[in-house]
């Protein structure tokens, strides 16, 4: 099943780059990019059941980063494997303290990293500050759409591989009970900063890789919290906790962000992204993979977590 | 030494500020503290105010200070249809649920505005609001001084209504022990209605106060609910005078950074405390209820 994934994604993508249809080539560029994010968020958000509100993060690093090396004239593979160390050194030093928090803590915390992040970019002049860094062209779009087929592919397989190994049992541990997880011997610390590293993984390499493809950087469009949210339904709709549930949910949203954003407005396809979240969440907690046999994670869980506690019964009264 | 002027202009630029962010912050704090409701949609509620004065300043050709009937009206409409036939249920239903509605509401509402409106950055500058006052050197235009009025106004009416009337002790009580208010005769989810009005309300009018002391855009949102979460978390949460006091302390900070460092960094010296408040104490400085 999985390999046949595997083969489906990188076919389709060869046949569209052999056709040369230029529109058919940057709708297959987005629809991978968005399946690497999708996947990369399940990481973190799927396995270990953290909701992550702030995951653009790392696609902005991994994005400065190769246009910064690419600036300095090093060769593209090397300034984006410098966007993966980049990324993973970054998750690493703020996974540490800010794993500690649970639930809405952590999603308000990362969120707002994100955003103060996105604010210190628009100041920093060496970096472009609000102008952002114009790139030249190095590679041509079916490189690009290699590139990020690439990517994809490596994103989903970081996750089968999460699933069939005993991280990804130590994950779900961590997930249903933290308490019970480090009974059993996990080292819970260690097991949250490697997901959250192995889910930068994929992001700030997809971060690097829409650099090269766009060929220009800018805060307000690499940093943008529409991201973050874009990731979550995907992930939602498709179904958590599984490689299949971002897989689908991110070829459904990208193919309804191309009808709605070619023949409405890009408004509209947010304002539908916003009361598709509430309607998935209510009526279909589970994702569409659930129905298809997969085991998913129940949205309402996931976001279970994310209900403050009744302050006023936590206190001595 | 005389004292400096520069330095009690921006004294009272920052009180002033800090007013408008407490009124924003209490009807977060009001949420929160009573409903246990993450609302993070809650800076699109103030860029609507913003949104209703800009149009009955610009549509209707009044004085923006008419705007606050309308912005209480659809703002304490809203609030109130919202929160008795939506989030209500969602509170008995799936416990996620209200948050995620929440958050569908904070990435939908931003674009309804830009279809409707337009993506522009936008103030309202009436000729009557932006005479300035000086006393003493320190230059005050009316729009500040009416919208700090507002803003005690609002906030002496909050207190009021909590700690001196039925409605007031119903809401503590509801904070107290939930299950125990409705068994001795309050209807919760109509007070809860009316709190989430409330709180709306309050944001709508923080967001005439920005539309008329600066510039605001329909995407600005997300900035203005994570400076109250800030507020709300440095204050304590649902702790409605600890939120007020926040306030003036943030609203004092932004200026004194704008005016003697630099206004680059604001915004991210403000989320970064709140990131470093979230990781030493996540409940709050000052832990108190209601």
């Amino acid at each position: 099943m999985f390999i046949y994934i595997l083969i489906i994604l990188t076919a389709f993508s060869l046949v569209i780059s052999l056709t040369g249809h230029e529109y058919m080539i940057r709708f297959t560029t987005n629809l991978m990019m968005w399946i690497a994010l999708a996947q990369s968020l399940n990481t973190i958000t799927g396995y270990t059941g953290r909701v992550d509100f702030g995951h653009v993060l790392f696609f902005g690093i991994g994005a400065y980063t190769t246009a910064y090396m690419i600036l300095n004239n090093y060769p593209w593979y090397i300034a984006i494997l410098t966007s993966i160390a980049i990324g993973l050194l970054g998750a690493v030093i703020l996974g540490y303290p800010v794993l500690r928090l649970h639930g809405a803590y952590f999603a308000i915390a990362t969120w707002s990293f994100a955003e103060a992040f996105k604010q210190i970019m628009f100041g920093w002049r060496e970096l472009g500050g609000s102008f952002g860094l114009p790139l030249k062209v190095i590679l041509d779009s079916k490189s690009i759409l290699y590139l990020m087929t690439l990517i994809a592919v490596s994103s989903l397989i970081i996750n089968f591989l999460i699933e069939r190994s005993k991280i990804g049992l130590a994950f779900s541990a961590i997930r249903n009970n933290e308490l019970v997880a480090s009974v059993y011997g996990i080292n819970v610390v260690h097991y949250r900063v490697l997901a959250y590293a192995l889910s930068s993984i994929a992001t700030s390499l997809a971060g690097g890789a829409y650099a090269l493809w766009i060929n220009y950087v800018y805060p307000g469009d690499v940093f943008h919290g529409l991201k973050t949210d874009q990731m979550f339904v995907m992930l939602l709709l498709g179904g958590a906790g599984t490689y299949i549930g971002p897989l689908i949910g991110s070829v459904i949203l990208t193919v309804i962000y191309e009808v709605l954003w070619t023949f409405f407005s890009e408004q509209l396809y947010l304002i539908f992204l916003g009361v598709f979240l509430m309607i998935i969440v209510v009526f279909m907690p589970n994702g569409i993979a659930y129905y298809l046999g997969f085991k998913t994670v129940s949205g309402r869980r996931l976001l279970l977590s994310l209900i403050p506690t009744r302050i006023s019964s936590v206190k001595t009264r | 030494m005389a004292v400096d002027t520069l330095f009690i202009q921006t004294f009272v630029d920052g009180i002033i500020l800090g007013l408008i962010y407490a009124l924003a912050a209490v009807g977060l704090s009001l949420s929160f503290g009573v409903m246990h409701v993450i609302n993070v949609a809650h800076g699109e509620f103030i860029i609507l105010g913003a949104l209703l004065t800009y149009i009955v300043w610009t549509s209707l050709g009044l004085s923006p200070i008419y705007s606050i009937l309308l912005i209480t009206a659809v703002n304490g409409l809203i609030g109130f249809l919202l929160q008795y036939y939506v989030v209500n249920r969602l509170l008995t239903g799936p416990p996620l649920a209200s948050l995620v509605f929440f958050f569908g509401l904070a990435i939908a509402l931003p674009n309804v505005y830009i279809i409707l409106w337009g993506p522009f950055s936008r103030s309202v500058t009436d000729p009557l609001l932006s005479r300035s006052v000086s006393i003493y050197f320190i230059n005050i235009s009316l729009a500040k001084i009416v919208s700090s009025v507002l803003s005690i106004l609002s906030l002496s009416i909050v207190l009021y209504l909590l700690y001196k009337t039925r409605f007031g002790i119903g809401i503590r009580a509801a904070v107290q022990n939930r299950d125990a208010a409705m068994i001795l005769g309050i209807n919760i989810y109509r007070l809860y209605a009316y709190v989430f009005s409330l709180s709306l309300i309050l944001a709508g009018v923080a967001g005439y106060a920005i539309a008329t002391t600066m510039a605001f855009t329909p995407v600005q949102g997300p900035i203005y609910t994570l400076l109250t979460f800030l507020i709300v978390v440095l204050g304590g949460m649902g702790y409605v005078i600890g939120s007020i006091v926040a306030a003036l302390l943030i609203g004092l900070a932004q200026t004194f950074i704008a005016t003697y460092l630099s206004s680059l960094y604001v915004y991210a010296f403000a989320f970064l405390l709140l990131y470093i408040i979230l990781l030493i104490s996540p409940k709050g400085i000052l832990r108190r209820g209601i």
